[in-house]
């Protein structure tokens, strides 16, 4: 496959992990945010847990993603894999989780 | 499991699907941004965009085919309403650059600033506003 049917794929699957979760959360259904906003009401702290789930993932998640060294950036890095044989994706991976393994548990956490 | 607890869940993939799109792609998950360069020109990078809304729509699909039940949505407000407030939300989310998933999850968790007090800020008046409407009006 392609990088490019790669990254379309990889929006798709974004999307749909995205779809499961606002339905799941009901985020899709207005009453439940209106029950959220509504402080003078019965209040619905629904809307709010959804909030803490998603930065509980993404706040950690971004510093990761977003403090990796150049040139491993998405587009370079998923082309390149395209062109090399399994042992190579094999190391490949294990560099992406050796990376991950230092900055999560040896790293400077700032 | 009730709602608090399905709505920590549900953040928790909604947290996930940014960070895939952000490793995958190098974008942020806001969708009034990738709606929007959907639908207005200059139709930049549409392939991508539209996969990303094709799996929202799937991904709805798959829990209502899992759950054997159609989703039950409330809508309190007339048709009129309706268009007004999506008008106010199209303005709004354009000019201030984002909308819940864009500066609420993504903004946030990059730290800025800006994404910060937007949050804050739709998040107070949408408060006010549901106050004034159901305790006031």
């Amino acid at each position: 496959m392609s990088a490019s049917a790669k990254r379309l794929l990889a929006a798709l699957a974004a999307g749909f992990v995205f779809g499961l979760g606002l339905v799941v959360s009901d985020m899709v259904n207005p009453a439940r945010v209106i029950g959220f906003l509504d402080v003078a009401g019965k209040w619905d702290a629904t809307l709010l847990m959804v909030m803490i789930g998603a930065l509980a993932v993404s706040i950690p998640g971004f510093r990761w993603i977003l403090k990796r060294p150049h040139p491993l950036c998405p587009g370079p890095a998923v082309t390149a894999l395209v062109t090399l044989a399994a042992p190579f994706l094999a190391f490949f991976v294990a560099m992406l989780a050796g990376a991950f393994a230092y900055d999560r548990f040896a790293g400077r956490k700032a | 499991m009730g709602s608090l607890g399905y709505g920590f869940l549900g953040g928790m993939l909604i947290g996930a699907a940014a960070l895939m799109l952000l490793f995958a792609n190098g974008r942020i998950a806001g969708i009034s941004g990738i709606v929007g360069g959907l639908l207005a020109p200059p139709f930049s990078d549409s392939a991508w965009r539209a996969m990303f809304v094709a799996g929202l729509w799937l991904g709805a699909v798959a829990f209502i085919l899992a759950r054997g039940a159609p989703l039950a949505l409330t809508v309190q407000a007339s048709l009129p309403v309706m268009v007004v407030a999506g008008l106010l939300v199209g303005v709004g989310t354009r000019m201030g650059g984002g909308c819940t998933s864009g500066h609420g999850v993504c903004g946030v968790a990059r730290g800025s600033k800006r994404s910060i007090v937007a949050t804050v800020v739709f998040v107070a008046t949408a408060m006010a506003t549901v106050f004034v409407a159901r305790h006031v009006a």
